[in-house]
């Protein structure tokens, strides 16, 4: 059973890894471009303008008195001041519950100088955030589906990191081993590198992945503990998480001067570590004050409990009240990477984009290696994976490309502007994945991969040509999040444009010996 | 940034401390059983300051996770530039200059 076991392990590796790679690249195509969720938002509305930076007391000032006009009698007040990657004051409210309906929300960025929520620009888009919430809604799929099936794909993805490292035989004595220009070889040692090199960060991105989905999944340990009740465990894991519940009264008081808590909060922390300030129950006697510090891997934050109404320090409790929950913080921590400045979050897009190369080596090793065994004559599933391969690998960074190309040439003002910029990702995907069916694979692989250069690269001159937020003007202002998109842009295609270079030198490489001697003999 | 050094420091003393690479690296050259040895407790001792290094720069949390992510820009930077090494099994060890 011993080989028999390493033989099994490669065949699960294989077909787990296979059957959905391609929802697999999705998922890890828009999750890296989500750690530049807001910077791409940026890019997508050039148009709103920046907040000068104020100090605390003044965002909080300013919060305080929008909130308590527009949403008196709430049930949660939230606070984010201005901080590193987001420019803007933000609040966030919830009303009470009023039956059956589910409760109203709001969610505004506050223009300091006016206390005014800074208005909506023309330009309707879904910006990174829609990029972002791709990677575990997909799209036009209901949320509940989409959230299982996407659970169910990290499972196979945590299946196919296990079995390879156990079929990697030498994965030791391979560490460092790329052998490049030998077909197959390659693919796999391309695979292997990419894979070993970055596993830490795959088994980190897919376990703290799969904990999102737990309750989706295995909602019987829920059971197990609390009965079939479905709303239980949910308030069990609140309650761990240490979620304040605090009781109405009939009684109404003043909420306190939120100002001097955030600077308490500040002299205890340092400048710049108040996160968020939540009130809950605002203008109700037994209200709460929670300040929560900013900084740390984890998800969890320590914080500072506030009476309500006299201000009044009640306690403070720690980021993680035992082992599992600072597990569980830290885990998704990592996963968010909220805490990441820039030289990290590059770090982080760094190992998103081996992530992306991993499953697509692996992809294309299936092909490869069939490719090797049955010569010229491939059966219908080898040509159906090729062509998908080209489609997806190389077509689906084409449609994210239309998605920013129709950001600046839908016409500003037209009806469902947001949702037609994601139809043009779906339908350029759509044609990209055809497209191979009809022409010869090699020649698909090269041509898509100079579309995907072209579409890429050209972006910084279609942003000048349709905007005032172009390299000429970031570069000038040292508005670094502006250019480095436009920046990033030129090199994802750049990277296209070699890949297309070195597949065409290998389409090359093919043809008759005679020839390439002949044209080589030409050349002194 | 000495946290980076020290890890690209001692991934390289990693690699070259197996044979295979050692010949590409010095070429033809084998190294001895003590050489490999010393090459490899040099690379993990380096790892092991390049941890220290990051943790002090940067916490515990944040520290560890900039660690990890430096030894990916280590292997993958080391495995793809050996490559661009004269294959050593293809010219006679040529005696070391002296």
């Amino acid at each position: 059973m011993k080989g028999g076991f390493r033989q099994s392990m490669a065949w699960l590796h294989t077909w787990s890894g296979l059957v959905f790679c391609w929802v697999l690249y999705f998922m890890f195509v828009t999750g890296t471009l989500g750690y530049f969720d807001t910077e791409i938002d940026r890019w997508m509305q050039p148009e709103r303008a920046l907040a000068e930076p104020v100090p605390l007391d003044t965002s909080i000032g300013v919060a305080t008195r929008y909130l308590e006009r527009e949403a008196e009698g709430a049930e949660r007040w939230s606070i984010t001041p201005a901080h590193g990657r987001e420019p803007h004051l933000s609040v966030f409210f919830e009303m009470p519950k009023d039956g059956e309906e589910p409760p109203r929300r709001g969610k505004e960025r506050l223009d300091t100088a006016t206390g005014e929520p800074l208005p909506e620009p023309e330009r309707a888009t879904g910006g990174g955030q829609a990029l972002y919430r791709m990677h575990y809604v997909l799209h036009y799929l209901d949320r509940e589906v989409a959230f299982r099936v996407v659970g169910f794909i990290a499972m196979l993805m945590l299946v196919a990191i296990v079995s390879g490292v156990v079929i990697h035989k030498k994965i030791f004595k391979e560490f460092f081993t790329f052998r490049p220009r030998k077909g197959q070889r390659s693919w796999l040692d391309a695979h292997n590198l990419l894979s070993v090199a970055s596993l830490p960060f795959q088994l980190m991105i897919t376990y703290s992945g799969l904990l999102f989905a737990i309750g989706t999944w295995m909602p019987l340990i829920g059971v197990a503990s609390y009965g079939f009740d479905s709303k239980a465990p949910g308030e069990a894991i609140s309650a761990a998480l240490g979620e304040l519940s605090v009781e109405r009264s009939a009684k109404a008081a003043p909420v306190t001067d939120l100002t001097a808590i955030a600077r308490q909060a500040e002299a205890q922390w340092g400048p710049g570590r108040v996160g968020h300030l939540e009130v809950h129950l605002p203008g109700d006697a037994n209200a709460r004050v929670t300040a929560l510090r900013r900084g740390g891997v984890s998800a969890l934050k320590e914080r500072l409990v506030f009476d309500g109404t006299t201000g009044e320090l009640l306690r403070s409790d720690p980021a993680h009240a035992n082992v599992p929950v600072g597990i569980a913080g830290t885990m998704v921590g990592l996963h968010e990477a909220h805490f990441a400045a820039p030289p990290m979050r590059w770090l982080y897009a760094l190992w998103g984009l081996l992530g992306c190369a991993m499953v697509a080596t692996g992809a294309i090793y299936w092909t490869a290696k069939r490719k090797k065994k049955t010569g010229e004559a491939q059966s219908l599933g080898y040509r159906i994976v090729d062509a998908i391969n080209v489609g997806t690998i190389v077509g689906l960074p084409v449609g994210v490309a239309a998605y920013f190309w129709a950001n600046r040439l839908l016409p500003i003002g037209m009806d469902h502007r947001a949702e037609w910029e994601m139809h043009c990702l779906f339908l350029v995907w759509a044609v990209c994945l055809l497209y191979p069916v009809f022409r010869p694979p090699a020649k698909a692989w090269r041509e898509q991969a100079w579309l995907a250069a072209f579409a890429f690269g050209a972006l910084p001159i279609l942003n000048a040509l349709t905007t005032e937020a172009h390299l000429g003007n970031s570069l000038g202002r040292g508005d670094w999040v502006l250019a480095g998109f436009d920046l990033s842009a030129v090199g994802v295609g750049v990277g296209f444009a070699v890949v297309a270079l070195v597949l065409g030198r290998s389409l090359e490489a093919k043809k008759p010996r005679a020839f390439s001697l002949a044209k080589e003999a030409k050349v002194p | 940034m000495t946290g980076f050094l020290l890890t690209l420091a001692g991934t390289a003393c990693l690699c070259v401390s197996m044979r295979k690479h050692y010949r590409q690296v010095v070429r033809g050259a084998s190294p001895t059983k003590r050489r490999r040895y010393a090459l490899r407790v040099a690379g993990y001792l380096l790892l092991a300051a390049a941890v220290y290094a990051c943790i002090t720069e940067a916490g515990v949390g944040v520290g560890l996770t900039a660690f990890a992510a430096y030894l990916t820009i280590g292997v993958l930077g080391i495995a793809l530039l050996l490559p661009l090494l004269p294959d050593p099994r293809k010219r006679p060890a040529s005696p070391p200059p002296c």
